[in-house]
């Protein structure tokens, strides 16, 4: 009586563990790569120690999104082109796999931009704007 | 003190145009150009007999894919029939070898694009110096655009265009499936102080490219006779056909 008593208990829930392992080992897996192995983009050192990157590297691991969107629609929309485009980044970060990809895959983000554009590493020099910080 | 409904009436709108004076001058002032191509036909002839460098220099430029399918084909800039491009121009008279010439065509940039009013995003749109520009990343596939445009200038990926792309020009986007692409005008080259790659490309300098009020196209304009693609459609093409 009392052994069907805990089968019973029992199992809803070993189902239930069945059930939500996907999603606890999807949350689970997320929760420790973000406290306990944060990467971190890999820059390859520039042939040229006096370059720098167009903004503060600290704001682009923030912001490169909302960098990126605003120079696409600069570039597309209103037709201001200047020497820093998508493909210059290539420049110093050479690694697109390190770069890119590294941060992206582990938090399951896939943006499409080099579907079209290319990450090739030879392209004009990079000139500053002015007043960049 | 009165101010009657007249005198407030007539204050109030004067202060509205003074209000919009500053507007109106810079307006004039800037003069914004208006870009527009020439294609002299009498020079094309003399260099055709399968001269196409202006449609290679294009598609080797921009990455337009050579899909051997013609359903699926991707055109920046193409050549047709002379009674196809100008079917109202065909009578008896006409001198046999324009009859049978064939004839650069691509996108007019017209004044009043039909594609651009289609368009339920925004992703054509008309550059502030007249072109009709494309932008690919708002671009949702619906072709709208394409049955508007009356000269069949845009071409929708039906099928991704990489593998049919002989060499990449990395300098330059390649597209996905499923967006439209056209002609720029080569707004990328102009940024850079180049002329377009179809106008360079020409042996014959049949093309000729600026803005609307330069003295070398007005020349062209004002020696010989005109044509524009489909005028009574009322889109004001800027790419001009001497015959």
């Amino acid at each position: 009586m009392s052994s069907n008593r805990t089968r019973a208990w029992l199992l809803p829930v070993v189902a239930g563990v069945v059930i939500l392992s996907p999603f606890a080992y999807s949350v689970g897996r997320f929760a420790w790569a973000s406290i306990f192995s944060t990467p971190r983009p890999f820059l390859q050192v520039a042939a040229d120690p006096s370059r720098r990157c167009v903004r503060d590297p600290a704001w682009m691991r923030q912001n490169h999104r909302v960098f990126l969107q605003e120079l696409r629609d600069k570039t597309v929309r209103e037709g201001i082109r200047n020497e820093v485009t998508l493909r210059s980044c290539s420049q110093c970060h050479k690694d697109k796999a390190q770069f890119c990809d590294k941060c992206h895959s582990s938090v399951n983000l896939h943006p499409d931009c080099f579907e079209c554009h290319s990450y090739s590493t030879t392209v004009h020099p990079v000139v500053l704007p002015e007043g960049a910080p | 003190m009165s101010c009657s409904r007249r005198t407030f009436l007539a204050g109030m709108s004067a202060i509205a145009c003074a209000g919009s004076l500053p507007r109106l001058c810079a307006q004039s002032a800037e003069n914004p150009r208006r870009l527009a191509l020439v294609i002299d036909l009498a020079r094309c002839r003399q260099a055709r007999t399968g001269c196409d460098l202006c449609r290679q220099a294009c598609h080797s430029a921009h990455n337009v894919p050579s899909i051997p399918d013609r359903a699926h084909e991707i055109k920046w800039i193409w050549d047709e029939e002379f009674k196809r491009v100008f079917p109202e121009e065909v009578r008896p008279g006409l001198p046999p070898e324009v009859a049978a010439s064939s004839v650069p065509v691509l996108c007019n940039h017209c004044d009043n694009p039909p594609c651009v009013r289609v368009c339920p995003t925004g992703a054509t749109f008309v550059q502030p110096n007249g072109i009709v520009a494309m932008d690919e990343h708002r671009c949702i596939g619906c072709r709208y655009c394409m049955s508007a445009c009356p000269y069949g200038s845009r071409s929708f990926n039906y099928v991704d265009p990489r593998p049919f792309l002989r060499a990449t020009n990395a300098d330059y986007p390649t597209r996905a499936k499923g967006v439209v692409e056209k002609c720029t005008f080569c707004e990328e080259r102009l940024a850079s102080g180049k002329r377009p790659a179809c106008v360079e490309a020409c042996p014959v300098q049949a093309m000729t490219f600026g803005d609307i009020r330069d003295p070398a196209i007005q020349a062209r304009l004002a020696s010989t006779r005109i044509l524009r693609r489909r005028p009574e459609l009322g889109t004001s093409p800027y790419v001009f056909y001497i015959l």
